[in-house]
Parts: C-alpha cells; structure tokens; sequence
C-alpha cells in the first residue's frame, strides 16, 4: 500500500494556470471524472468541503492543501498531485480566517478501502518535508514526479 | 490502586476520514504512553460532531471549530503539520490523565 501506487500520469497536474481554488476545482474534478477516477457531485462536495471546512497547512517554511472528496465519489482511489504556475489562496485547515498562498496541492481521492492509515502517514509525512516538497514543485514532467515521490518510499 | 474513568474521546475533521485518521492514531499513541488503557476512540466528521460529542468526555478536531460545545475541544492540526507535536502531546497526555481520574 504505496503512495506511487496511487499516482500515476492521469492523476499529476503540473503548472496550471487558475485563478482560485473553485477554478482549480472545476479543472481537475472534470478531468478526474473524465478519467473515471470519481462520479459527477465530486467537485461540488470539494468546493463546499473547502468552504466550510479549509485543507490549507501552514508549515515551516511553506504551505500546501490536501483537499479531499467524500468516499461516496470516489470510483477508483488515487492521489492527485497538482502544482501551480500561480499560487491561489486556501484558507487554513486549523484558522479558516487565514489565508494561504498556495501552489501544490494533494487532492487526495480516498475510498472506504484506501483510506489506511499507512498510506495517510505516509503521505503526511512526506508533506511534512520540505526537500520533497521542493523536489515536486520543481518537477518538469510527470515522469519526474513519480520518480521523486518512488524515491522517497524507498528511503 | 484506583480505577480509572473510562474515556469516551472523539475526532473530527472535515471529512470524517483522512486527518482524523491520523490525529487518532497519534492520540492513541499518546495514551499508551501516559499509561491510559480504558478508554474508546471514534472518528467523526465536523457536521457529525455536534451530535456525537454529547457522549464524549474529550473532543479533537483538525479543523477550527468556532461554536459552542459541552465537553472540552482540542484543536489536533499539528498532528497533521508535524509542527509542535510534542508540546501538543503532552498537553493531551496530562488533560487525558485529568479527566480520567
């Protein structure tokens, strides 16, 4: 159960160019569905769990969001890896009153059979690791980014 | 030896299933550590929680939660962060301790 096992090409947005979350939403959620990775109503879930209950964390010297949809959309569980030309503004997860600049983001797509612990942690913890988070942000091709991220599974 | 209240703790987050995940089972890890063996751990989501923390002795979220509620609220997102775990640990530890005794 392998973070790398849940990304793939289909699922890696690098350098979009939007203008805010919903815009960001509307993009990826109609591309997911596209893909058959969720159901129509994921991007409406996504917007009104952002607006009532913010993913954005603030960490040492950055920040990133992990929105997430209700499982209930979910038909095949992936993470998608997104990063942006222009950060956006995500409020954060513990002060919805603040505001963070955002450019990658991990739109996680959990079902009631993925959501384990194991693959939560080590998600988390990699997010937690600036040197990852730079490693990413940095990629050129989607290729890059999952070899970054196979990388630090095998550490 | 006296017997220890057993603890009904609650976590929330947006979804009910990604950071509460995580923050129960750093809560459980603390537990353990402070010695703390009778108790029950449930998981919920922020819209869920209101409800659900009518039974709780100790409720913990990820998100911020600006209303009013019974029982004591910790906020967990550092669990999430990795910013200041310890300090929160062991705030968790000694308010479990407390209210078990």
């Amino acid at each position: 159960m392998n973070f790398s096992e849940y990304v793939n090409e289909k699922t890696i947005y690098l350098g979009l160019d939007v203008a805010n979350v919903q815009e960001l939403f509307q993009f990826v959620a109609n591309d997911l569905e596209k893909h058959n990775f969720v159901l129509p109503g994921f991007f409406d879930y996504l917007v009104s769990r952002e607006n009532n209950y913010p993913t954005g964390l603030k960490l040492d010297n950055y920040a990133v969001a992990i929105p997430h949809g209700d499982p209930k959309y979910i038909q095949k569980p992936f993470v998608a890896v997104i990063t942006l030309n222009h950060s956006i503004k995500v409020r954060q997860m513990d002060d919805a009153n603040t505001e963070l600049d955002v450019k990658l983001l991990f739109l996680l797509g959990m079902n009631a059979n993925s959501t384990h612990l194991d693959l939560l942690k080590e998600i988390i913890s990699l997010i937690q690791q600036e040197s990852f988070v730079k490693k990413i942000g940095a990629a050129k091709t989607k290729s890059e980014v999952i070899k970054v991220i196979r990388q630090e599974e095998k550490k | 030896m006296k017997t220890m209240k057993k603890l009904n703790i609650l976590v929330a987050c947006g979804s009910g299933i990604a950071t509460s995940t995580i923050a129960a089972n750093e809560i459980e890890d603390v537990c353990k550590e402070y010695g703390i063996t009778n108790y029950s751990i449930s998981k919920c989501s922020m819209t869920e929680m209101l409800g659900m923390s009518k039974n709780a002795d100790i409720v913990f979220t990820t998100n911020n939660y600006r209303g009013e509620i019974d029982s004591p609220l910790m906020n967990v997102t550092a669990f999430i962060t990795g910013i200041g775990t310890d300090k929160l640990k062991q705030k968790i530890g000694e308010k479990l301790l407390e209210l078990s005794n």
